[in-house]
């Protein structure tokens, strides 16, 4: 691998230096106020040589000397062509202006919206916030966790389940970044809604397979989202009544096209709305609590042509009470520095700072009583990344990264009547994620573009804290304590270290169709501890330890993609095969919380996916949207676990289909649709009952994990968008947005459990729980002036 | 953990729209096989074993008894052997004087059972309890989280005493002399508390209070009756599994699991056997709700 690279960059620096060239580069911008477009396809027009603009809006892209023309094209905007003589470096920054709201009145060149044909990436899906936007959502919240999942290759194991899960990996695997800091919980109230502010957000990607090196520390994919930087034009302000939430979020400029900053907040108002209801009904639930809330600040300054500073923080939680404290959230902070060195060379340096944490208590009211509980996992990060835009024919990124990590599994004090103290507190875990990594895109060719790189990855697993040593035992059981020592700070304890290669391969047949090729290693140096059906706030992450091995996945994955009629339909067909190596699983009964011999109720095991997804969407005219199918298949074998052979993970769904429908009427009017359709997930059923103690006990005499299935999964919603005030000249915007979830009022299946008959205990019975059991209606108002 | 799950569910139930309908569901039949249902303890009434055979899950019926067998539970500590008598009906008991119990604190006791030319054997240590120091009862509004209906709450005062090992405990509740037996009910606790800690400690609110189940009051003049069992880490983890098994239902359920076994079959041949052996000192204390 090594030697490849070598001999493609002494190649590259051959090419370069044949011919007197020189570099244009700059940032592509909205015009209408300030954002940095990401993903602006930029090239000499009539030829194959070209770039695009990267996650803050930078390009640079060297040319022979001379007259050309440079093209600037992105979808939804107006295709900018620009003349330019060439006989030195030049900076060239402008911006774009949307296309019209009349969509077909204006033809606009857009000869680069193949960029899915073109580019390097696949297994990528992008989704437009706008679209997002429109489509039907649940109690009409715009969620963008709900939208990934609509996408192929991405399953959840229920409604109200967290997170999601990507071609077979858990929901820990998926490298959730917002604004390049790591997010351990996406989700507000459990799964429901996702702690991400649709006002806030500008961009949306997330990677399934062909990550490129860049990105590391998680083995499934990576979720980049990217926060909105604040209007520099001017104040605009955004909101929205929900029935869950109130939204608002306000951006402006400090100093025109300079300084600007954006503040977006969302809070949940049911606990508000019933406050009398409960005084007047359950006088013991007057002082109940449960909201969750969410804040979202970015303050952008471009000091000068060179140098940009970004600052964005986001703080979250959710809060419970009632005789009980129960709250949890993240909080992230991220300062971030864009530098050009050169025309070729762009810095982008980013230190963050991300905690997650969570709190339980009880307090007894008539003594002083009270069990109280924290954990947090602290992150502290420091990331250079540079791009070195070599020629038209190569762009090399390399960098690095070294992350600390605090890991506090349990803070936990029970206080007596008199006043005693108990502290049953685990100690904190400390590690350091160090990586470094080189990438290089490389056009050999009109065809064939390639891109390699070699990430490697260390991770140091140190004091202050106690190693454990457990002796073996037979599986699926707790291991048995060996020895415990005790390690002072900063001494490692185990350290891990992985090279991780990356490779893509775009073969472009024509105009209309290429062949792509990916493979990637991904090695995480953390596991979620979660032995429930759908995580739970509560769960805890550990990181790798002497005890516990790093999760490596392997993936690799072929692609055909396809346009129709001028690139109005993409479409796409790929299979994968992943393997992931060291997956967490538990023994029986294992004890995960407050539990400082953990390590011995944890087992590892392998696992496999693969599958084939297709994929058709329409991006043009009135209608547009979606639909995916996937066929596929995730399995586990762990030793000691449903007899040593392999079973079917929690989230395998043979079939899924999703369709998207948008259709946009009118100025006034716009509806949506959507359909789901998911093969049901796999359960564990009894084959016998057990009678002790007068308990009714479910046995499996088999001892097979997953030996059926739930029901099938299928679900339509419906919304439609009415535009109060279309014409509003200053691009002021009233909407009131219709949905309603589960329109056939299916009762899906999120599990099936066993259980006495409360009435008559000796019948067992088979109940289904179904998480959402209605048609939910929803009514949202959304303004902007 | 129990009442964080609690927690989690009431939450996921206020909170939405979630609802639950019995189905009907097609299961596999699977063999039968051996139940040991041995739990024994030093109180001055009758001792019961009970053996049966498990049943297909949705077989309305109590599960078939096994009779025949030979039960005996021998004192490896004193030496002295108690033979159980078949009832016949699937109970195998032990009758002693009313002077006597059978149980002593710190003996091992090992139980063996034949039946079928198969031989099955388990062991027990019975463990120290403590007293249940007294009882309370308060009288409670209806509604709220404690579970809608009105009337007296029993929770109960004890102490976990010091020691250099975990006590275990199993805190059984009867009202009226009926024991409130679900498998969401299972009272157990580490010392005072759940998980490790709090050696030495009064036993924490939940715990006290759980002796009024989840959702159920008692009436004047209602008789509640507290037993704590001491129970070993083994017999703790088998019942946290019973307890989880039973109530694995909504959003934040477990994979499934088998409960585990300490009866083991020592003939060696294919009969498979499930159930558990536990000898438990017990320490108790009745109240009435006034």
């Amino acid at each position: 691998m090594k030697k490849l690279i070598l001999a493609c960059l002494i190649c590259a620096t051959y090419i370069a230096s044949s011919q007197e060239k020189f570099t244009i580069s700059g940032y592509a911008k909205d015009a209408k106020n300030g954002e940095a477009l990401i993903g602006v396809t930029v090239y000499k027009k009539n030829s194959q040589i070209g770039t695009s603009t990267n996650a803050y809006g930078f390009y640079s892209l060297t040319l022979p000397k001379g007259q050309d023309t440079i093209v600037f094209s992105f979808v939804g905007y107006k295709t900018i062509l620009k003349p330019v003589d060439l006989t030195s470096n030049q900076t060239l920054s402008l911006e774009m202006a949307e296309e019209g709201k009349e969509l077909e009145e204006v033809v606009v060149s857009s000869e680069r919206e193949d960029k899915n044909i073109k580019s390097m990436e696949m297994s990528v899906a992008k989704l437009d916030i706008k679209q997002i936007q429109k489509m039907p959502a649940l109690l009409g919240e715009v969620d963008i966790i709900k939208s990934i999942q609509l996408l192929p290759g991405v399953t959840t194991v229920g409604e109200g389940a967290s997170g999601f899960n990507v071609r077979g990996g858990n929901i820990d695997q998926n490298l959730v970044l917002m604004d390049e800091a790591p997010v351990y919980n996406s989700s507000h109230l459990f799964g429901f809604f996702s702690i991400f502010n649709p006002d806030a957000v500008k961009d949306v990607k997330l990677i399934k397979g062909g990550i490129p090196a860049q990105y590391g520390g998680r083995a499934s994919s990576v979720l980049d989202i990217r926060m909105k930087e604040g209007n520099s034009k001017k104040m605009e302000v955004n909101g929205g009544l929900g029935t869950i939430f109130s939204r608002l979020s306000i951006e402006a400029p400090i100093f025109k096209d300079k300084a600007s900053f954006i503040v977006a907040g969302r809070r949940s108002y049911i606990d508000i709305l019933a406050k009398p209801i409960l005084a007047q009904k359950q006088p013991s639930l007057k002082d109940a609590k449960f909201y969750f809330y969410d804040l979202t600040a970015k303050l952008n300054w471009r000091i000068n042509d060179k140098n940009t500073v970004f600052a964005s923080g986001y703080l979250g939680r959710d809060v419970f009470g009632a005789g009980f404290t129960f709250n949890w959230g993240n909080t992230t902070g991220t300062v971030r520095w864009n530098h050009i060195f050169n025309s070729k060379l762009f810095m982008n340096l980013t230190t963050f700072y991300s905690n997650y944490k969570y709190e339980l208590g009880f307090k007894n009211d008539g003594n002083d009583q009270k069990f109280e509980w924290t954990s947090n996992i602290i992150n502290y990060s420091f990331k250079p990344d540079f791009t070195y835009y070599l020629n038209s024919k190569n762009t090399i990124k390399f960098g690095a990264q070294a992350i600390l990590y605090t890991f506090k599994p349990g803070q936990a004090i029970i206080t007596s009547q008199d006043g005693n103290k108990s502290n049953i507190s685990l100690d904190n875990e400390y590690g350091v994620e160090y990586a470094a990594y080189i990438d290089n895109e490389q056009k050999l060719s009109n065809r064939f573009t390639l891109q390699y790189g070699i990430r490697w990855s260390l991770f140091d697993y140190m004091g202050k804290g106690t190693k454990y040593t457990y002796r073996d035992t037979i599986p699926n059981e707790s291991k048995p304590l060996d020895k415990e020592e005790k390690i002072a700070s900063g001494k490692s304890i185990k350290m891990y270290n992985n090279p991780e290669p990356r490779l893509a391969i775009n073969y472009t047949i024509n105009d209309k169709s290429s062949v792509k090729l990916g493979y990637n290693r991904m090695s995480q140096y953390l596991h979620i501890v979660s032995n429930t059906a759908a995580s739970t706030p509560l769960d805890i992450y550990t990181p790798v330890t002497n005890n516990i091995k790093p999760l490596i996945s392997d993936q690799v994955t072929l692609g055909y993609f396809r346009n129709f009629k001028d690139n109005m339909f993409e479409t796409s067909a790929e299979i994968y095969y992943k393997s992931l190596q060291n997956q967490l699983d538990y023994v029986d009964n294992a004890d995960l919380l407050l539990n400082k011999y953990l390590e011995a109720d944890l087992i590892q095991g392998k696992g496999r996916a693969y599958g084939f997804e297709l994929y058709l969407k329409k991006t043009k005219g009135k209608f547009t949207g979606w639909i995916s199918y996937t066929l596929s298949r995730t399995e586990r074998q762990v030793r000691g676990i449903s007899n040593d052979e392999w079973f079917l993970s929690k989230y395998d769904r043979t079939h899924n289909v999703n369709t998207v429908l948008i259709y946009d009427l009118n100025k006034r009017l716009s509806f949506s649709a959507n359909f789901v359709y998911q093969t049901g997930t796999p359960a564990t059923f009894p084959t016998a009952k057990v009678e002790v103690q007068g308990y009714v006990i479910p046995y499996n005499t088999d001892n097979k994990r997953n030996n059926y299935r739930n029901t099938p999964y299928h679900r339509a919603d419906i919304g439609i968008t009415y535009n109060l005030a279309p014409n509003n000249k200053k691009g002021r915007k009233h909407l009131l947005v219709l949905s309603v979830y589960n329109v056939y009022n299916r009762r899906n299946a999120f599990s099936i459990y066993f259980r006495n008959n409360p009435d008559y205990p000796v019948n067992t019975e088979a109940v289904r729980y179904s998480v959402v059991g209605s048609i939910i209606p929803a009514i949202t108002y959304n303004f902007k002036f | 953990m129990k009442t964080i799950k609690l927690i989690i569910c009431l939450l996921t139930v206020i909170s939405f729209v979630s609802c639950e309908d019995v189905i009907q569901v097609k299961l596999d039949q699977g063999e039968p096989m051996v139940t040991v249902d041995a739990f024994v303890n030093d109180m001055r009434s009758q001792q019961k074993i009970r053996l049966t055979y498990t049943d297909g899950y949705f077989s309305q019926k109590p599960n078939e008894p096994i009779t025949g067998a030979s039960v005996h539970i021998k004192d490896l500590t004193s030496g002295l052997d108690y033979a159980f008598t078949d009832n016949t009906n699937g109970d195998y008991v032990l009758d002693l004087a009313t002077t006597d119990t059978m149980g002593r604190v710190g003996h091992e006791y090992e139980l063996t059972i034949v039946h079928q030319g198969t031989t099955f054997k388990a062991s027990s240590r019975m463990n120290r309890t403590t007293k249940v120091d007294s009882l309370i009862a308060e009288y409670k509004e209806g509604g709220g989280l404690g579970g809608g209906k009105e009337g007296y709450k029993f929770s109960f005062l004890g102490f976990d005493p010091p020691g250099d090992t975990v006590d275990y405990y199993w805190i059984k509740s009867y009202r009226n002399g009926v024991f409130f037996n679900k498998g969401g009910e299972i009272n157990i606790c580490a010392n005072g508390a759940y998980g490790q800690g709090a050696d030495g400690f009064p036993f924490i609110t939940p715990i006290a209070q759980a002796v009024t189940p989840f959702g159920e009051v008692f009436n004047k003049y209602d008789v509640c009756r507290v037993e704590i069992h001491s129970i070993d880490l083994l017999t703790y983890n088998f019942l946290t599994q019973v307890q989880t098994q039973t109530t694995n239902s909504g959003l934040f359920a477990t994979s499934p699991e088998n409960v585990k076994t300490n009866i083991k079959n020592v003939t060696g041949d294919k009969v498979r056997v499930v159930g558990w052996f536990c000898m438990s000192a017990v320490g108790f204390k009745e109240g009435v709700a006034q």
